[in-house]
């Protein structure tokens, strides 16, 4: 285990390495001027440029990706053009709220999944089965934006439910800093209230984005399971007498989920970078749209830190995922 | 037993799906005293939509209406612009003399506080216009021209310009004053404060930024001191929302969560006007919409087809279809809302037997041009659609291209790499009309911002230059009349329309007025009232 994580983290620095350099040839490919933008729309040739030399951006593009790399050994990300703030700080404070909506969707939608694919799966052709594969093409048809945009106008404009958006109302102040997640965060603290507030909150972006989602694993999670349930040694365990939660819980689940977990994996590098609509809609704080922004107005070194920040994350899921083979299939090893 | 246990885990989804619906809810508790914390702080406080937080609440920082939201709010100019109107008045300074078109001298307001409680002083508008200059950010095309800036004494400040510039003025009014003693305290490796300015303000505004919680909220708050006093019916607080998509602000202002907007609404016009709780106001703007003519470039180095795209162009129909009513057809490039129009030249009209004949005269014969558009700018892609069917009538094959706008800005930097066409949204960022045509159509901007038609007339330049001189009244009117008709003359853009500008705003405040410039979504929040 020891090993094969040595060689995962060894693999996330390449990574890194990697993201930046695209990043930073890829940013200085695009038809779009840096300094210009940071300038202003105004702004005259001559100063575009003195802003050019400020931003170090005169320079050659290896020197300022050695500069780049130089700083990230010592936590530097540099400055956003635009605000003027660390990039570090800038992307921390996103993150969290991305975090905290991606992975409560995730889980919510990961057990609503499986539930529903176990449920159509062992009902199957039943009107249940039916009922869930209806829910799940619509899930699969349905972009999760559109569900967004329907449920807000429902729940938030006619019926006064849920607020329209943000992470908690103006003025009310965020639990103490621990994990950044405002649901962990409340509930350490003891403070109830604010949770509870805090759920009011994520519920319409987490409904969106877990109807939107859930459609296919709930799908894929139907086939796999059927497609256990046809193996010889489910027969085998069923002729042995064993009992049917036995059968299906112990054996052809287990079987079942490991290619669940792969795709979840997938799906949650997907999810990550890509609620920006819905970050959008409920005015969500997060990463999403701030990378949308950065990249709209050129800011470079957040774009690099977001991008990298992104990549880090994929392969921190990719690992959890390996490694969660092994703690549900022993027959799986890690090299 | 399976029957049971799947009737188990059903029972406990819906029960957690339960629990969920009603911590969602709340309890009627929670709901009741959330009601009434609303109700002892709503007259007073104003909440206002933005859709992008400001990346910074630095004076120096106004390069867009969300920005400008806050840091004209919290910092006051030395001349203000008069609510409406392009008009000036004084304001840090009491009074101001003009000697000659490159000499300014302001006699500073006693009486007025920082934030942080120092007094204004001429030192303190000699550090904020040096500030402004000293690094660049969206002000330095303002500032560009100052040669020097000095104290003459305690409340005298004099600014001396490198070259003649009568309309400086409307520069004046765009400079925001800034506490020097307070920004000397914050500022880090000689960044004049900037880092800290992006989250702090000191000015001598009635309000000032308060709290905020990154791409969530902002709030100011009444500065106590505020040098022209506070009456009972004032706006204490401005909360500031952030709320990225426009269908939700639309929805937000309905229910009466936010009382203003800053998105265009012309769409949405129906919906609020069925709102009694919302007034919706209509103003004509200072703002022009225009297809520049790449004037370097074949077919548009030809007059004669500048002059047939002119006439073939459907006004009414942009007007009507784009803009539902709520705009006007230009009559040249200047919006006759500035009080300098040229009210002789007439509206565009369309003609396409003209347009036909200018056609055949040219011996261009069929062609293909290529107009590039702004991402996200659904109002010029209509514009297009429209100009596209009325050019393939006179033999002239549209294509449209959206792109974004800094890829708009850099293929513009020379007639070589522009296209045929692209379309600019001319809104004026200060009253000075000279400016509004020089930056467009000067020379001196060919391939810069704005000049990308690539227009370069010795004669009209000639006539700019004087109006930017001269401080005889009457004789910048003269001289900006054969300005504006020399463009016209010419063609040397497609003047398509000037929007209207169209706001709403929650009818418990009176007071508020649409302001032409701050790119039209601006409040002065001071001159709000709860009630009449």
């Amino acid at each position: 285990m020891a090993k094969f994580l040595a060689k995962r983290i060894a693999s996330l620095i390449l990574v890194v390495i990697g993201i930046t350099l695209i990043v930073f040839i890829a940013t200085h490919c695009l038809p779009a001027d840096p300094a210009r933008a940071a300038a202003g729309p105004s702004a005259s040739a001559e100063q575009v440029e003195q802003k050019r030399a400020e931003l170090g951006l005169d320079q050659p593009v290896y020197k300022q990706y050695l500069n780049y790399i130089k700083g990230l050994l010592s936590l530097d990300m540099g400055k956003s053009y635009q605000s003027k703030q660390p990039v570090l700080t800038e992307i921390s404070k996103r993150l969290a709220a991305t975090m905290e909506l991606t992975l409560l969707s995730l889980i919510v939608f990961f057990v609503i999944a499986l539930v529903m694919g176990s449920i159509a799966a062992l009902k199957r052709n039943r009107w249940i089965d039916n009922l869930i594969r209806f829910f799940s093409v619509a899930s699969m048809a349905v972009p999760p934006y559109w569900l967004a945009l329907v449920l807000q106008y429902f729940l938030y404009y006619k019926c006064q439910l849920f607020p329209a958006g943000y992470r908690l109302p103006v003025g009310v102040m965020a639990p103490e800093t621990v994990t950044g997640f405002y649901l962990l965060d409340s509930a350490f603290q003891g403070d109830w209230a604010l949770f509870a507030l805090s759920a009011k909150h994520l519920f319409l972006p987490v409904l969106s984005l877990v109807l939107g989602y859930c459609g296919i694993t709930t799908r894929m999670m139907r086939t796999q399971l059927l497609q256990e349930l046809r193996q010889d040694y489910v027969r085998t365990a069923r002729s042995k007498g064993l009992p049917e939660h036995t059968v299906v819980g112990r054996h052809a689940m287990k079987n079942a989920i490991s290619p669940i977990l792969t795709m979840l994996g997938m799906q949650a590098g997907g999810m990550i970078g890509g609620t920006v609509l819905i970050e959008k809609i409920f005015s969500w704080p997060g990463l999403g749209s701030y990378a949308l922004e950065s990249i709209l107005s050129m800011d470079l070194l957040v774009i690099a830190g977001i991008t990298m920040v992104m990549a880090i994350i994929f392969v921190l899921i990719n690992l959890v995922v390996d490694i969660s083979y092994v703690l549900i299939d022993s027959r799986v090893r890690l090299s | 037993m399976q029957k049971k246990q799947m009737k188990r885990l059903i029972s406990i989804i819906l029960a957690a799906v339960m629990i969920m619906m009603m911590t969602a809810c709340g309890s009627s508790d929670e709901k009741e005293s959330e009601k009434e914390e609303s109700v002892t702080s709503e007259d007073r406080t104003f909440t206002a939509a933005l859709g992008v937080m400001p990346s910074s609440f630095d004076p120096t920082n106004l390069a867009g209406a969300g920005d400008m939201n806050a840091s004209r709010t919290c910092y006051e100019p030395l001349v203000e612009e008069v609510r409406g109107t392009t008009e000036l008045e004084p304001w840090l300074a009491e009074s101001y003399e003009v000697p000659d078109a490159k000499t300014y001298i302001f006699k500073i307001r006693e009486g007025v506080k920082f934030a942080d409680g120092t007094d204004l002083n001429a030192e303190a508008v000699v550090y904020s216009y040096e500030r402004a200059m000293a690094f660049v950010s969206s002000i330095s095309t303002l500032v560009q021209e100052i040669e020097s800036v000095e104290a003459t004494d305690d409340m005298t400040v004099t600014i001396r310009l490198k070259s003649d510039n009568s309309g400086f003025l409307y520069n004046v009014a765009k400079i925001g004053i800034i506490s020097p003693t307070w920004c000397k305290e914050n500022e880090k490796d000689g960044d004049w404060a900037q880092e800290y300015c992006a989250r702090h303000t000191c000015g001598t505004g009635a309000y000032q930024v308060s709290g905020f919680e990154e791409d969530q909220y902002y709030t100011m708050s009444k500065f106590d001191d505020y040098w022209q006093g506070w009456k009972d019916n004032q706006i204490e607080t401005i909360q500031t929302l952030i709320v990225k998509d426009n269908a939700t602000q639309i929805q937000m202002l309905n229910s009466g969560e936010v009382d203003k907007l800053q998105i265009p609404i012309t769409e949405n016009l129906d919906i609020l006007e069925a709102n009694d709780k919302i007034d919706v106001l209509t103003s004509e703007s200072l703002q022009t919409n225009i297809f520049t003519f790449n004037t370097q470039k074949a077919p548009f180095d030809n007059p004669l087809v500048r002059q047939a795209v002119t006439l073939a162009m459907d006004y009414e129909g942009v007007k009507n279809n784009v803009y539902n009513g709520k705009a006007t057809v230009p009559t040249g490039f200047m919006p006759a809302t500035f009080a300098e129009h040229n009210d002789e030249i007439p509206a565009q009209s369309q003609d396409l037997e003209k347009a036909k004949e200018l056609m055949e005269q040219s011996g261009v014969g069929e062609c293909t041009v290529s107009v590039h558009l702004c991402e996200g700018s659904d109002d010029q892609v209509q514009m297009a659609q429209i100009l596209q069917a009325n050019l393939a009538e006179i033999g002239i094959t549209l294509e449209i291209k959206v792109m974004p706008w800094l890829s708009m800005v850099e293929e513009n930097a020379s007639p070589d790499t522009a296209p045929e066409m692209s379309a600019l949204n001319m809104g004026a960022f200060t009253g000075d009309s000279v400016f509004y045509l020089k930056q467009n159509f000067h020379s001196m901007y060919s391939g810069q911002p704005y000049n990308w038609s690539f227009y370069e007339n010795a004669e009209f330049d000639e006539v700019i230059d004087k109006a930017t001189a001269t401080v005889d009244a009457a004789e910048k009117q003269e001289l900006l009349n054969q300005a504006q008709q020399i463009l016209v003359n010419d063609c040397a853009a497609l003047f398509i329309t000037s929007p209207d500008s169209v706001e709403a705003i929650n009818n418990l405040y009176k007071g508020f007025q649409i302001h032409p410039l701050d790119y039209y979504y601006s409040i002065r929040f001071y001159q709000l009232t709860v009630g009449e």
